[in-house]
C-alpha cells in the first residue's frame, strides 16, 4: 500500500502547500464541475482455478486417478506382464514421442497457483457534479462518473497432481484411431497398453487481461474548509463493465523430451454491479479551476471467465482507487 | 474320385504296339494327392488331347489311354494308385496334379516275364504340350530317373518292348525335401497385436518344386496357442499352419509364426517342424465384405490393418495387388467387439511379404 500512502501525502500537500495562491474568499459559488483525473486501482486480485470435469467411462483407472480423456483398466489376465487390453483414449494428440507414449489427463477442482495481484492498475476518470442544494457550511448534489482501468494479471506455476495430473503410459506402436475403447477380455489382435505410467510435471500459465469500464453515480457532499480547500464525500452505485480476455495454457514435458502445450483463450464482456464510497480533497488554483486528490473504496461482484475446464476470476471485493486531477467548475 | 471322359479328337498314332500297362504310382507327395485337391484335368486346354482317348482320374492323378476296348480298373490303396489295363495299345499320358522336375520310372519287381521295355518319351508343359525327349532311355529291368531343369506337369509313356501282355510300371516322383532354420521366439510381445513372433526359414532342398508347406508347433506351454494355425493334427492334437506357396528347388522362404500367450510371457521350448504338403485350396465361404478402417506400414515393415469388430464374429482378411484378384489371408480372426489390429507379417498368413502396393479388405463371415 505504499502507493496509497504516497497518494495521500500528495493530496495533503495539495491542500496545504499552495501559499502563493490568492484565493477569493467568496469562492465555491459554482454549482457544477467537471473533473478529469488519473485513477489508480489497488487490491484488485485475480484467481485461477481448475474446475475439473467428468471422467471418461471405466474410471477410476489402475493408477487410482480418473482421467477425462482415457482409462486404463484391468483385463481378464490381471494385466499380466504390466499390460492391459482394457484401455481407451479420446484424441489423437494424446499419442506422443513417435507413438512411444499415450498421455492421459486427470483434472480435479482446485487452485491453479496462488492469488495474483499485479497492481497498481492505471486508468482515467471523467466525472460531473451538479449541486442541488447548499447550506452555510456545506452543499450537496449528485455525481456521475465514467472511468477506465487497465487490468492485467498473469501467473505461471507448477500444478499439484491432485488438481491436474498427466500420466504417460507406455505405448510403442500406432494405436487404433480414437476414440477407442479396448476389451476387458484379452484376445489376439487386441492392442495392449502399459499400465505403469510416468507422471509428468504440469506447468500452467494463466493470463487475464481486462479493460474495466466503470460507471458510478450517487450523491455527494461538499464541505469547504476555506475559500481554497474543499472536501467532498460521495457514495453510490458502481457498475463495472469488464471486457476481459483469458488465456490458459498447460505444458508438460513428455518422457521423450517433447514439450506439449495446450492453449486456450476466451473473451467475455460482463457487467458487474457494486457500490462505492469516497472522499476527495480539492484545492482551488483559480476561480474555476482546482486540483483534487482522493480515495475511493469500491465493492463489485466478481468477474468470472471460463475456458476449457478452468476459470479466471477478478475479485473487486476490496478495491481501492486513488485519483488525482483537475476540476473545472462553472 | 473316379471319372471317365471320352474326348472327341482323332486318335494318337498307334505306331507302337502297346501291351498292357499297370501303373503303380508311389511316393510321399502322391500320398497327399488324395487329400481332396479336386484336380480335374484342369491343365488340359480344350482340344489339346488327341481324340479317341479315354481319361481316367484317380485322386487327382490322371491317366489317359489311346486304345479302344481297353479294360481299366483302378484300386487306390493307401496312396498307391494302380491302373490295370489289358490288351492295351498306344501311349499313356499321365498328368500330375503338381509340377515336378524329376520322376523315377521303374519296372515293378512283380513283373511276370520279360521282355518289358517302357520309356518316358515326353513331358507335358503347363499348356499340355508334349515336349518330346529325343532318344529316350528305356527301362529294361532297371529304374531310370527322368529329370528336367524346369517344371513339368506330366509324362508320356510308351512301351518300346515287344509282345508283353501284362506289365507293371512304377512312376515315382522324387519325394520333396525341405530344410529349415527355426529362429527364437521374440522375447518382446508385439503390443499392437498382443502376439509373439517366431521366424522360420525354409529351403527347398529337393529336386522338385514344392507347392505348399505344413509347419507344426509342438510342446506349446499351457496358455499358449499358435495363432497362425490353420488346422490341428487329428491324432496328436498338434496345431499346424498350412499354406500354398510354390517354392522352386533351392529357393528359400521366410515364415513368421504368431503365438498368443495368455500370461504374456514369451513362449519357450516350442518345437517346430516343417514338411512339404499340398494344402487345400482356400475357398471363400461367403460373408459381407467390409472396408478396413485403415492400413499402414509399421516401422518393422509389416502392415497393420485396423478394423472394427463385432464380439464373437469371425473375420477373414483378403488382399490384392490390383483390386481385381483377391486372395485370402490366414488365419480367421475372431472379433472382440472393439477396434482390432490384424498384422500382415507375410508368409504363412499371406503368400508374400507385405508391400505398400497391397490392398486389404475384410470379410465378415456368416455366424
Amino acid at each position: 500500500m505504499n502507493e496509497v500512502t504516497i497518494l495521500l501525502l500528495t493530496g495533503i500537500s495539495l491542500f496545504c502547500d499552495v501559499p502563493s495562491l490568492h484565493a477569493d474568499d467568496t469562492s465555491w459559488l459554482d454549482t457544477d464541475r467537471i473533473a478529469l483525473g488519473y485513477r489508480v486501482g489497488f487490491n484488485i486480485s485475480a484467481k485461477f482455478r481448475n474446475l475439473g470435469s467428468a471422467p471418461l467411462a471405466n474410471n477410476p483407472s489402475v493408477t487410482g486417478l480418473s482421467y477425462q480423456d482415457g482409462f486404463v483398466g484391468t483385463d481378464n489376465t490381471g494385466n499380466a506382464g504390466g499390460l492391459t487390453s482394457f484401455w481407451g483414449y479420446e484424441n489423437a494428440n494424446q499419442v506422443v514421442d513417435n507413438n512411444g507414449y499415450l498421455l492421459m489427463r486427470s483434472s480435479n477442482p482446485g487452485a491453479l497457483g496462488s492469488t495474483v495481484d499485479n497492481g497498481p492498475y492505471h486508468g482515467l476518470e471523467l466525472s460531473y457534479n451538479h449541486e442541488l442544494a447548499r447550506s452555510k457550511k456545506m452543499r450537496w448534489g449528485i455525481e456521475g462518473a465514467f472511468n477506465w482501468t487497465d487490468f492485467a494479471a498473469s501467473q505461471e506455476a507448477a500444478v499439484s497432481s491432485g488438481v491436474v495430473a498427466v500420466d504417460a503410459f507406455p505405448l510403442g506402436y500406432s494405436p487404433p484411431q480414437p476414440p477407442f475403447t479396448g476389451t476387458p477380455n484379452a484376445t489376439p489382435f487386441a492392442p495392449l497398453l502399459g499400465t505403469t505410467p510416468n507422471r509428468l510435471p504440469v506447468t500452467v500459465s494463466s493470463r487475464l487481461e481486462a479493460s474495466l469500464y466503470g460507471l458510478r453515480a450517487g450523491p455527494y457532499l461538499d464541505v469547504p474548509l476555506n475559500n481554497r480547500m474543499l472536501i467532498t464525500f460521495s457514495g453510490g452505485l458502481a457498475l463495472t463493465i469488464v471486457d476481459g480476455e483469458y488465456h490458459h495454457s498447460e505444458s508438460v514435458s513428455t518422457p521423450g523430451g517433447t514439450t506439449m502445450t495446450i492453449s486456450d483463450r476466451t473473451s467475455k464482456v460482463s457487467p458487474e454491479l457494486g457500490g462505492f464510497v469516497g472522499v476527495q480533497g480539492s484545492v482551488r488554483l483559480a476561480e474555476h479551476i482546482s486540483v483534487f486528490a482522493g480515495l475511493q473504496y469500491q465493492g463489485t461482484n466478481r468477474y468470472k471467465s471460463r475456458v476449457a475446464d478452468t476459470e479466471a476470476q477478478i475479485d473487486f471485493g476490496g478495491a481501492i482507487y486513488g485519483s488525482a486531477g483537475v476540476n473545472f467548475s462553472f | 474320385m473316379l471319372s471317365c471322359r471320352r474326348l472327341s479328337h482323332q486318335g494318337h498314332s498307334p505306331d507302337h504296339e502297346m501291351k498292357t500297362f499297370v501303373l503303380l504310382l508311389l511316393g510321399s507327395v502322391l500320398s497327399s494327392f488324395g487329400q481332396g485337391i479336386g484336380f480335374d484335368f484342369q491343365n488340359v486346354p480344350p482340344g489339346a488331347l488327341p481324340g479317341g482317348f479315354l481319361t481316367l482320374e484317380v485322386n487327382g492323378v490322371t491317366a489317359f489311354f489311346s486304345a479302344a476296348g481297353t479294360t481299366v480298373s483302378v484300386s487306390p490303396n493307401a496312396g498307391v494308385h494302380v491302373l490295370h489295363t489289358a490288351s492295351f495299345t498306344g501311349q499313356i499320358g499321365i498328368e500330375f496334379p503338381v509340377p515336378v522336375r524329376q520322376v523315377t520310372l521303374s519296372l515293378d519287381p512283380l513283373l511276370p516275364a520279360p521282355p518289358h521295355t517302357a520309356a518316358i518319351v515326353g513331358y507335358y508343359d503347363r499348356n499340355f504340350s508334349v515336349l518330346s525327349i529325343p532318344n529316350p532311355p528305356s527301362t529294361s529291368g532297371s529304374s531310370l530317373v527322368y529329370s528336367r531343369g524346369s517344371d513339368f506337369w506330366g509324362v508320356l509313356l510308351e512301351n518300346r518292348g515287344n509282345g508283353f501282355a501284362l506289365s507293371r510300371l512304377v512312376i515315382q516322383p522324387v519325394p520333396p525335401a525341405v530344410s529349415y532354420l527355426v529362429g527364437a521366439i521374440s522375447t518382446n510381445i508385439d503390443r499392437q497385436t498382443g502376439l509373439y513372433y517366431q521366424q522360420v526359414i525354409v529351403t527347398n532342398s529337393g529336386v522338385n518344386p514344392i507347392q505348399g508347406l505344413r509347419i507344426s508347433a509342438t510342446n506349446l506351454p499351457a496358455g499358449v496357442r499358435l495363432v497362425s494355425a490353420t488346422g490341428t493334427n487329428a491324432n496328436s492334437g498338434t496345431p499346424f499352419v498350412e499354406f500354398i506357396s510354390s517354392l522352386s528347388p533351392g529357393a528359400t522362404l521366410a515364415l513368421s509364426l504368431a503365438y498368443y500367450s495368455f500370461t504374456r510371457l514369451a513362449p519357450s521350448e516350442v518345437g517346430v517342424s516343417v514338411e512339404a504338403v499340398i494344402p487345400p485350396i482356400l475357398t471363400a465361404s461367403g460373408g459381407e465384405t467390409l472396408a478396413v478402417r485403415r492400413a499402414f506400414i509399421r516401422p518393422d515393415g509389416k502392415t497393420a490393418v485396423e478394423f472394427d469388430s463385432l464380439l464373437g464374429r469371425s473375420y477373414l482378411f483378403e488382399y490384392s495387388d490390383d483390386l481385381r484378384q483377391w486372395k485370402q489371408a490366414q488365419p480367421v480372426v475372431v472379433g472382440d467387439g472393439t477396434r482390432m489390429i490384424w498384422v500382415d507379417t507375410g508368409p504363412p498368413g499371406t503368400d508374400s511379404p507385405p508391400s505398400a502396393s497391397r490392398y486389404y479388405r475384410v470379410v465378415l463371415l456368416p455366424p
